[in-house]
């Protein structure tokens, strides 16, 4: 025998490992606070045989949304804590708050609606947990969409990111597994869609599987033109922020400018973690904010003119 | 010995060649825990609840190696874990 080693994984917990033992704990922590929760994607997603097996870098929940807040609550007894910054702006609504723990490699992003489900968010949630079926992960039975409302949300998450290979890619090599399916189960699928508000949200992909477009059967509660324009838009760093001051009144919009030129310190400093860039010093910080503001100058053309388009404004002005 | 040694039913844990890491779910503060080298192979030994002696076999097997030699190394782990929570030693079934 080489001897045992029992101890912490403090400095050692490797990603692969994070992520398989963090969806048991948000399902823990899920059940401790009395919350209904999904596993979504990733691991969850590869073992129903939507996607190849391949390393994921987070846990993906979907949590009933009315519960959000106890979940956030308990998960802040054990240590995952949510950075608290919500002001970047985004063309579809916040869907998820990123939850991080000092000794995890991992972030546990918990989502309280799924963007493309355009129907209320709590109708959404029940519609998947009434088809919910189970997953294990690090031994410990979690409870997870089934395949087909899946597929859905899968493809939901990449038609969002449609205009790029990456959402292309991933979309086709979805919709390749899910062409094969029986007839009955692609009706299924049109019929979820149609539930859900995702109708036509999902129209493209239900197309290319095979499966109906039905008429939604719910009054849709997020708008489909914010949904749209995030699945067309071809540029992602200032977009969001073009959009936001768009649907502000004019006098709001000085305000906003500076505020996107140069963001709160907190603000900042919470994207930068995200972006692992920066750290430390306030020169560091000073340099970074200056990296940034040129990659936003140079940026800006490309996105005004993915604004103009997707706001229909060129179209207007001719 | 005589109690019976299982793994707590309540942990989430993965293993891979070399470790064995672990999260006690009935204590999400606590950190996770990691069982390399031979402490990795004396877990592997308790997927089937059994006495200390039934697990010093069941090592020994494994590493083709006399049961005294490896019984003082299994007592040490059991008691360890036992300490943490994570192995459990009582006299039911």
């Amino acid at each position: 025998m080489t001897g045992a080693a029992t101890g912490p994984a403090t400095e050692g917990l490797r990603l692969d490992e994070a992520v398989d033992l963090g969806y048991a704990v948000a399902a823990r922590a899920a059940a401790d606070a009395g919350v209904r929760l999904l596993a979504i994607k990733g691991p969850v997603l590869a073992q129903q045989g939507l996607r190849s097996p391949a390393p994921s870098v987070d846990i993906d929940v979907l949590v009933e949304p009315a519960g959000y807040d106890r979940l956030r609550a308990r998960l802040e007894e054990v240590g995952w804590h949510d950075g608290g910054v919500y002001d970047t702006p985004g063309i579809v609504p916040i869907h998820s708050v990123n939850h991080r723990h000092a000794s995890w490699p991992c972030e546990m992003d918990v989502h309280h609606w799924f963007p493309g489900f355009l129907a209320d968010p709590a109708e959404v949630f029940d519609v998947l947990w009434e088809r919910r079926t189970t997953a294990e992960l690090a031994r410990v039975e979690l409870t997870a969409p089934d395949p087909v409302a899946h597929a859905a949300l899968a493809a939901l998450h990449y038609l969002r990111d449609s205009a790029t290979t990456w959402g292309q890619t991933k979309a086709e090599d979805l919709a390749t597994r899910v062409a094969a399916w029986d007839q009955d189960r692609l009706e299924d699928l049109g019929r979820l869609a149609a539930d859900t508000g995702a109708s036509g949200s999902l129209e493209p992909f239900l197309r290319r599987v095979g499966a109906p477009v039905v008429a939604p059967t719910r009054r849709l509660a997020i708008s489909p033109d914010d949904w749209q324009m995030r699945a067309d838009a071809q540029t992602r760093d200032v977009l969001p922020w073009l959009v936001e001051m768009g649907r502000l009144p004019w006098y709001r919009r000085p305000g906003f400018v500076v505020r996107a030129l140069w963001m709160t310190d907190r603000h900042f400093q919470h994207t930068q973690a995200r972006d692992k860039a920066t750290s430390g010093s306030r020169r560091a910080v000073l340099a970074a904010r200056w990296h940034r503001l040129r990659r936003g100058w140079r940026a800006l053309p490309a996105a005004w003119a993915d604004y103009r388009r997707l706001s229909g404004r060129d179209r207007d002005a001719s | 010995m005589t109690a019976l040694v299982r793994r707590s039913p309540d942990l989430a844990w993965v293993d891979s060649e070399d470790r064995v890491v672990l999260v006690r779910l009935d204590d999400l503060a606590a950190e996770p825990l990691v069982l390399s080298g031979s402490a990795a192979a004396i877990w592997a030994a308790v997927d089937e609840p059994g006495t200390v002696d039934a697990l010093v076999e069941r090592v020994a097997a494994a590493y083709d190696s006399p049961a005294d030699a490896v019984r003082d190394e299994v007592a040490a782990f059991v008691e360890t874990c036992v300490g943490l929570g994570i192995l459990r030693a009582d006299d039911s079934d």
